[in-house]
């Protein structure tokens, strides 16, 4: 039993010193990381509206200059509007070995449908945004840090002022011109899809078209649908990759 | 009982509680001038945490003095598997679980070590365990108590 006792204490001792020292050599590992210079940089974030996706690209470079690899190495966004948390962007995990240099990029995406499942208001309209931005690491497989900063940003939408108009119709296809501002500081690319209905509501014609548009850009199409029957009014519908933008009657009741 | 022995289990008694006492105070000391460090290092920042500390003084004090009083008795281990106890509550509470964050120049900076944490309470354990086996060693070698 005596060895026993002795075992354990010794056991003890040694597990409160290396719990002791691995704050203390982390902290080491952080100045040395620090006194470095030079240690970290960050690119232009890209966005991009693709396929019904915003997808983010943050380029960036990290010097490991400290003596324990960093793992988790990521970047995540909250972002809350008026109807509280919108959106919520996480970079994959990144691992950088001791003593040396990655650059990579940081990359997350985001499904329109979801982002806008919260406020749809943003797909046309303008708003103030806030958004958490939070760095997170961790040292030695065993300490994390985050370092978190609240800031609030400009949302441009990026269907701003949407308007269709009917400009004509035979028996066998209606006309409409479509048009809408890219308000917003990513570029648009995907399916816009052009819906009418008649006055029962049901679906009586639809066309798509792959769209492009740039950042602050006008938009502009005509949609020549096809039509099943024969309908001078009802409701038009403008979508986006699936996802509902704007409707409006159309025509003479 | 005579009254000599008795009059010699009293004195035995004195020294005993002179001695913790004693032991104790110099534990006070020590914890007093660490205080005194941390809080001029550290200022502001290790002042909001002083009631935790002072906390940690008081039954780091309390156990010392029990332990020392109850030398020769099961009742020192029952006080050191108590104090294992106590410092596992204590550190799960006073680190937040594992997670400590703080408001700095419109940041937030927060510190996750659950790991650490996790071994400081599988640490409290193993001693729990000591104190378990050390007082089943004693409970063996004098039956009489």
């Amino acid at each position: 039993m005596r060895h026993t006792i002795r075992a354990l204490r010794l056991i003890i001792a040694v597990l409160w010193i290396a719990i002791l020292m691995l704050p203390v050599t982390v902290a080491l590992s952080l100045i040395q990381l620090l006194e470095g210079g030079n240690i970290a940089g960050i690119g232009e974030p890209n966005l991009t509206l693709s396929d019904g996706n915003l997808s983010m690209l943050i380029p960036f470079r990290i010097n490991n200059t400290g003596f324990y690899e960093l793992s988790e190495v990521c970047i995540s966004i909250d972002v809350y509007g008026e109807a509280g948390k919108i959106a919520e962007f996480s970079t994959q995990q990144l691992k950088i070995p001791a003593g040396e240099m990655v650059a990579s990029n940081l990359s997350a995406s985001i499904s329109l449908e979801d982002l806008l499942s919260k406020d749809r208001k943003l797909l046309t309209n303008d708003a103030e945004l806030n958004a958490i931005v939070a760095f997170h690491f961790r040292v030695a497989y065993a300490i994390a840090f985050k370092i978190a900063k609240n800031f609030t940003f400009h949302w441009g939408a990026p269907f701003s002022n949407p308007t269709i108009q009917h400009t004509g119709c035979n028996k066998t296809h209606q006309v409409f011109s479509v048009s809408f501002f890219n308000n917003a500081s990513f570029p648009i690319s995907g399916l816009l899809r052009l819906e009418i209905l008649d006055q029962s509501n049901i679906p009586v014609g639809s066309m798509g078209q792959q769209i492009n548009v740039s950042s602050k850009a006008l938009y502009h199409g005509v949609f020549e649908i096809p039509i099943s029957e024969l309908t001078n009014s009802g409701i038009v519908r403008l979508y986006f990759e699936n996802i509902l933008i704007h409707e409006e009657r159309w025509g003479s009741p | 009982m005579n009254e000599v022995e008795a009059k010699s289990s009293r004195r035995k008694f004195l020294v005993k509680i002179v001695k913790a006492a004693l032991v104790t105070a110099i534990y006070g000391v020590v914890w007093f001038l660490i205080w005194l460090l941390l809080s001029s290092f550290l200022g502001n920042f290790f002042l909001q945490f002083s009631a935790l500390y002072w906390i940690l003084v008081c039954a780091s004090l309390f156990f010392t003095f029990a332990i020392r009083i109850s030398e020769n008795t099961i009742y020192k281990y029952v006080f050191i598997i108590l104090r294992s106890f106590f410092l596992i509550v204590y550190i799960a509470y006073s680190t937040n679980f594992g997670v400590l964050s703080m408001d700095y120049a419109g940041f937030t900076f927060t510190v996750e070590f659950i790991p650490l944490l996790a071994i400081m309470v599988a640490i409290n354990l193993l001693s729990i365990a000591r104190g378990l086996i050390q007082a089943i060693e004693f409970s063996a070698q004098s039956p009489e108590d």
